[in-house]
């Protein structure tokens, strides 16, 4: 039963860390492009 | 929905090009530049942006402006020369450059060299002009905006001869060195062989990545979406690469680029196989995530098209990587990308990369077409039986 659970588990865990990496990388990119826009509207 | 919402996009890009072209007419006056002050401006051509400068009734020489693509598009000079045909001064009007690079000719005093050279000169770089290095495409850009515009008041202004330039192919090593590593790219995508694609992916990130920081980036797409073409004779490595790129895929289906000479695929690969690690998202994640890239091409491309400036929305850490150029929060992608990278595999490609995504939706218009040109090859082959059967009944 424990042996089942395990790689349940694992996998879980390795699915949320690359969400994180993934949302992380995903934030950088969403903020550089929200700093672009507000550079272009902001000199008009 | 799926249908509308791609219908939105599509309008909502034609909407920003419009609206960048608007505004980019209206920021585009002669009259706020620091040159133009003390003299009243009068217009010569109607076709040409050509004036005649004036202190009260006296003639003190001529403007004149002249455009040509730089590393990231256009560059627009304006230059000012007395009655004799010296230029008395030029200033960069606008551009839509690299911003690195023009910082660079900024800080070199680049622009001090252009007082006081006669007009006919041929503007060459490393003979009349000097280049500043790690700009050199954009020195070089501006010596010939410099000499459109010196020879537009020449013969427009001053009506006298100037020289004719011929046009000259730039052909060095590296152009030679695209064409071979693309043609090998071209082989290991179709011969399939894995170590070939091995082999080029390396070439590529030695030769595209490190020495000729020459990536396909979303401002090659940029650059075509608003005319700002390259001229052939003096970018023939991009002409190569991007025009290679678009046509393998439109005629073949298939994406070279990517497959087998992406420099920061070859990153990638390398940082996966370090680690050994392969991490996974889930099922339903994944289904989502697919869908971004798309999202960040459209929307760095609505940014791209109202600014007019290709270079403006390029998030992708190539540049940063290969020869350490970017600024503010750009610093911050490279490092997530990389990290991403070394447990996931092909991290950046398959979920963030807007190149990849681009060549994606190109492969899918080709696909949807295909089968459009099917389905109405079977609906013709469908009526000729119908019609001699029709015949024979009569």
């Amino acid at each position: 039963m424990s042996n089942q659970k395990k790689p349940k588990k694992e996998k879980s865990l390795e699915n949320s860390g690359a969400l994180v990496l993934y949302l992380i990388a995903l934030g950088t990119i969403v903020v550089f492009l929200a700093v672009q826009f507000m550079n272009f509207f902001h000199k008009g | 929905m799926n249908k509308l919402i791609q219908w939105l996009a599509y309008g909502s890009l034609v909407a920003a090009f419009v609206a960048g072209q608007l505004h980019h007419s209206k920021n585009n006056e002669i009259h706020s530049l620091d040159l133009t002050q003390g003299f009243t401006l009068e217009k010569m051509g109607l076709m040409d942006e050509l004036y005649a400068a004036r202190q009260g009734d006296t003639l003190m020489g001529y403007l004149a402006c002249g455009q040509a693509q730089g590393y990231g598009g256009p560059l627009e000079v304006a230059v000012l020369s007395d009655t004799s045909g010296h230029i008395q001064n030029m200033a960069l009007k606008h551009h839509v450059e690299t911003y690195s690079f023009v910082e660079k000719l900024k800080a070199n005093y680049y622009f001090r060299q252009y007082k006081g050279k006669v007009l006919a000169d041929s503007f060459a770089v490393h003979r009349d002009v000097n280049a500043v290095s790690g700009a050199t495409i954009s020195s070089a850009g501006i010596a010939r905006a410099t000499r459109k515009a010196s020879y537009t008041i020449l013969e427009k202004g001053m009506q006298q001869h100037a020289p004719e330039i011929e046009k000259q192919w730039r052909v060095t090593p590296k152009e030679g060195i695209v064409l071979i590593l693309f043609m090998l790219g071209v082989m290991a995508t179709f011969m399939k062989k894995k170590n070939l694609r091995y082999l080029t992916l390396g070439l590529s990130l030695i030769f595209f990545g490190f020495l000729f920081n020459a990536s396909i980036t979303l401002s090659h797409f940029g650059r075509i979406l608003l005319g700002y073409l390259p001229d052939m004779h003096h970018h023939l490595a991009w002409w190569i690469l991007m025009g290679g790129s678009l046509i393998t895929i439109v005629v073949w289906g298939r994406n070279v680029y990517c497959h087998a000479l992406c420099p920061f695929h070859a990153t990638q690969m390398l940082l996966n196989k370090v680690s050994g690690i392969n991490m996974k998202f889930a099922m339903k994640t994944m289904r989502i995530i697919r869908k971004i890239p798309g999202f960040l091409v459209w929307l760095s491309l609505v940014l791209i098209l109202l600014s007019s400036n290709p270079t403006l929305a390029g998030y992708e850490p190539f540049a940063m990587l290969f020869s350490l150029e970017g600024y503010g929060v750009q610093w911050y992608i490279l490092p997530a990308a990389l990290v991403g990278s070394l447990f996931i595999s092909d991290f950046f490609c398959h979920y963030l990369c807007p190149v990849g995504a681009t060549f994606k939706w190109i492969k899918k218009q080709r696909r949807e077409v295909k089968i459009l040109f099917s389905k109405k090859q079977n609906a013709q082959e469908d009526e000729q039986p119908k019609k001699t059967k029709e015949r024979k009944i009569a």
